[in-house]
């Protein structure tokens, strides 16, 4: 069966080769390259179906089912085990992309010609990706003649619905940047503008930029719940390599709208194009192939880090060489008012490229370091909790003028009465923030984020009210889709505020029957039991709390996994309106303490929900904005 | 002249890669650049009790320097499988990076291996040492000597295999 998944790839790699020189024959070039991707497609979806195949049935001869998969694994997490590893990642990356293309072949708006211009482009990045797949990173291999009878089991820290639905939606918007970038690629190379490309562009953008936030939310979700420490975002370099991506999007999504609009700074969105696509590139194979897991794996297989970096190399030397030379020729420059729409949107890019360029640095800082002899560190938490909050401000701040700007900034559309109104609103968001959150000194920043994201939302969805009743009806969804993907921004940003000052931790004892007290509410630990699970043992903690006459039994629990003996705390969380509390099992207390007892880490997290629903909400802004500029298109 | 101005991001991508490959060059598990080999640098620090602490106290023992931080979760995965303690070597914790209360309650909770822990805030002794990340560990001899150093998490292989067998050799067959 793999066997047959192993051609089917080869097959695939051959149909590919064939929609990239298509152009060189003949007749209708997109016809026929739309039929050979419909085959490639259906080839790929072989090659996966043939490795589940192999997962379902504990074929250990197959090398990666005896990577990342054992006897006692339940059969939801066997088929997620296909991308638990770099190969069957790369395997699942290749036949996403071959999905974006064949809808963007079927449902693209651009001219058949342009299409498949963009199809041969699209067609060489499947060949260099499919390619590496099958002599680098090739999943189909089996460990003969002694295979092994038992597998190494899925990671346990992957064993979670979480996890197991992050990295194909992760993939899902990566992959999507490749659209882009082929457009950026064929108007260079023909040196020629296709008519009104931003616009053709965004509905896809959008899709890929919102698919992957949510991606990144499940990823947040996932650590905080699993790891046992009740953060959700780490800073770590794996995290950074998603997030780069997901600023490209949002770059890209702002500037082609000033692309589209006003056709200003064209020139730019052309490079955050390609740029965008290539840090997803790196975002995908530099963390999958274990390059930038941690400084540490770096040199884990020379053999494949060469092929990443040539593939980067190849696919960005190629669309930034023809950058350099061509671009200066596409593009009429037009200047554009600092006061306007246009102008905020200038700021944006700005802002949007610094933090970009702040999480790329810190991430690349310790191999920059090396490369100079300067000693090796590793860049951690402080370095961006320090940094970030201070570039949020000006988009925070942007956010809260865009109401009061118009395209040509012709004029302030402020008048008298909302400037009464601006002073109601001010003083009735301080009232607010002081109710959240009261005044911390030490905390200054936080307060003021918190007061500006309050006031912005509060704009936003004034805003989009106004909007509603002045707009023609085609453009009310727009704007409340760009409403609400602002709302989502500025809300997360006000609970990241929110939680990093409210949160109340503690580490302490919990000896049997004796309460202890932590933000109000009373903890009680009444025994622990045994527990047994389809692949590990372990034991649960019975934890009764209490607070304001309500109760609740919890039972957070350490694990054995069995086959890899990996020791893991599975939390206990209480959801309640406005705050979470989190219960993760530390050590048991020792017999010379002479009782019962466990050391627990237990905290009380305001709003932490509040971030990955906002970042949510921006996803649904996003996908709005996708699927009504496709009805605009259609209708 | 027009076309110049366009051509820094093609210069950046292509110094990325170089820089990139180049790391691809250097054997990091080869403890070279390292301190491996060498006397350990001589420090004065104040642990977390406020104690003074030289070079002194790694004389005559032999010592197991653990470097973590607790905003470091596969450190969280490493200490969750505990720290063997051999009669005649001495842990000894450095947190890089990182802040005292949180340093506290992580000891708190995990329990203390080390007979004494330093706050390396700003990374310096680290930079010395040679720490490319965290976690590391490193086996000192009685003459404070950096006699190895592992980088990333012990993990229960590398502790029998690795680890052990080294600071067995060095503590000589009488001790244990």
């Amino acid at each position: 069966m793999i066997e047959l998944g192993h051609f089917a790839c080869i097959i695939a790699l051959c149909l590919a080769i064939a929609q990239a020189i298509a152009p060189k024959w003949q007749g209708d070039v997109l016809a026929l390259q739309q039929s050979l991707l419909t085959r490639e497609c259906l080839c790929l979806l072989l090659a996966c179906v043939s490795l589940w195949w192999g997962f379902l049935n504990h074929d250990f001869s197959i090398a990666v089912v005896y990577a990342h998969s054992h006897h006692h694994l339940s059969w939801w997490y066997r088929l997620t085990a296909l991308w638990g590893g770099h190969e069957g990642s790369v395997l699942l990356w290749i036949t996403m992309l071959s999905g974006w293309r064949w809808a963007f072949t079927h449902y693209g708006d651009f001219d058949d010609q342009d299409k498949s211009a963009m199809m041969t482009v699209l067609a060489m990045i499947a060949v260099g990706l499919t390619a590496f797949l099958l002599f680098s990173s090739n999943p189909f291999l089996r460990i003969l003649p002694n295979a092994p009878l038992e597998g190494n089991d899925l990671n346990p820290l992957l064993q979670d619905p979480g996890m197991a639905s992050h990295p194909p939606i992760l993939y899902f918007g990566y992959v999507a940047f490749a659209l882009p970038y082929a457009c950026a690629c064929v108007m260079l190379w023909r040196g020629r503008v296709i008519e009104g490309w931003a616009g053709k562009l965004r509905p896809w953008i959008l899709w890929a930029w919102s698919v992957l936030s949510v991606g990144i939310v499940l990823g947040s979700w996932w650590a905080y719940r699993e790891l046992g420490w009740g953060g959700w975002w780490f800073w770590d370099p794996v995290e950074n390599a998603s997030l780069l991506p997901w600023f490209g999007g949002a770059l890209l999504i702002h500037g082609l709208a000033l692309a589209q609009k006003q056709q200003a700074a064209q020139t730019w969105t052309l490079l955050v194009a390609i740029i965008a696509f290539i840090l997803s590139l790196l975002g995908t194979f530099l963390v999958r192939s274990g390059v930038l897991i941690s400084v540490h794996s770096f040199a884990a297989d020379p053999h494949r880090g060469v092929w990443i970096l040539g593939l980067i190399g190849v696919y960005g030397a190629g669309a930034l060489g023809l950058y350099s030379t061509r671009v200066s020729a596409l593009f009429a420059s037009r200047p554009v008012a600092m006061l306007s729409r246009a102008g905020g949107l200038m700021l944006n890019q700005g802002v949007l490229a610094v933090m970009l360029a702040t999480v790329l640095l810190g991430t690349l800082y310790p191999i920059i370091l090396e490369m100079f002899g300067l000693g090796k560190v590793s860049v951690g938490a402080p370095y961006f909790n320090q940094v970030m909050p201070l570039l949020c401000m000006p988009l925070l701040l942007g956010l809260l003028v865009l109401p009061g700007l118009d395209w040509q900034g012709k004029h302030w559309c402020m008048s008298w009465e909302s400037f009464i109104n601006l002073g109601i609103l001010l003083v009735s968001m301080l009232v607010l923030t002081w109710l959240l959150i009261g005044w911390k000194p030490n905390h200054g920043l936080a307060c003021l984020t918190l007061f500006i994201a309050l006031m912005g939302m509060v704009v936003s969805i004034w805003h989009g009210c106004v909007q509603h009743h002045q707009l023609r009806k085609q453009h009310v969804v727009k704007s409340w889709a760009m409403t609400l993907a602002h709302v989502g921004f500025l809300g997360m940003i006000a609970s990241i505020a929110l939680t990093s000052v409210l949160s109340q931790s503690s580490m302490t004892a919990l000896r049997k029957n004796k309460p202890y007290t932590l933000a109000g509410h009373t903890f009680v630990y009444q025994g622990s039991e045994r527990i047994e699970g389809n692949n590990y043992h372990g034991v649960r903690a019975k934890i009764i709390v209490k607070n304001n006459g309500h109760s609740w039994v919890q039972f957070p629990e350490r694990r054995i996994y069995l086959p890899s003996q990996m020791n893991l705390a599975h939390t206990a969380i209480i959801v309640r309106p406005s705050y979470d509390i989190y219960l993760a099992l530390g050590e048991p207390l020792t017999e010379k303490d002479n009782q019962e007892g466990w050391t627990v880490r237990i905290q009380v997290k305001p709003w932490v929900r509040g971030i990955w629903c906002f970042a949510l909400l921006m996803a649904v802004g996003g996908t709005l904005a996708a699927w009504s500029r496709r009805q605009g298109h259609a209708s | 002249m027009q076309a110049k101005r366009y051509i820094w991001p093609l210069a950046m991508l292509l110094g990325l890669i170089c820089m990139l490959g180049n790391s691809f060059q250097i054997d990091r598990r080869g403890n070279e650049a390292t301190q491996v080999g060498k006397p350990f640098p001589v420090f004065s620090q104040l642990d977390l009790e406020n104690k003074p602490k030289q070079k002194q106290a790694l004389m005559g023992k032999l010592t197991l320097w653990h470097v973590w931080a607790s905003w470091c979760h596969t450190c969280e995965i490493e200490w969750s499988q505990g720290f063997e303690k051999i009669p005649g070597v001495q842990w000894v914790g450095m947190a890089y990076q990182d802040t005292k209360p949180h340093i506290q309650m992580w000891l708190k909770a995990r329990g203390d291996p080390f007979a004494f822990t330093l706050m390396d805030a700003k990374g310096n002794l680290a930079f010395q040492l040679g720490v490319i990340g965290v976690p590391e560990t490193l086996l000192i001899d009685q003459n404070a000597k950096v006699i190895a150093k592992w980088d990333g998490p012990l993990s229960p292989q590398r502790w029998q295999q690795q680890v052990l067998p080294m600071v067995k050799a060095h503590l000589g067959e009488n001790v244990i």
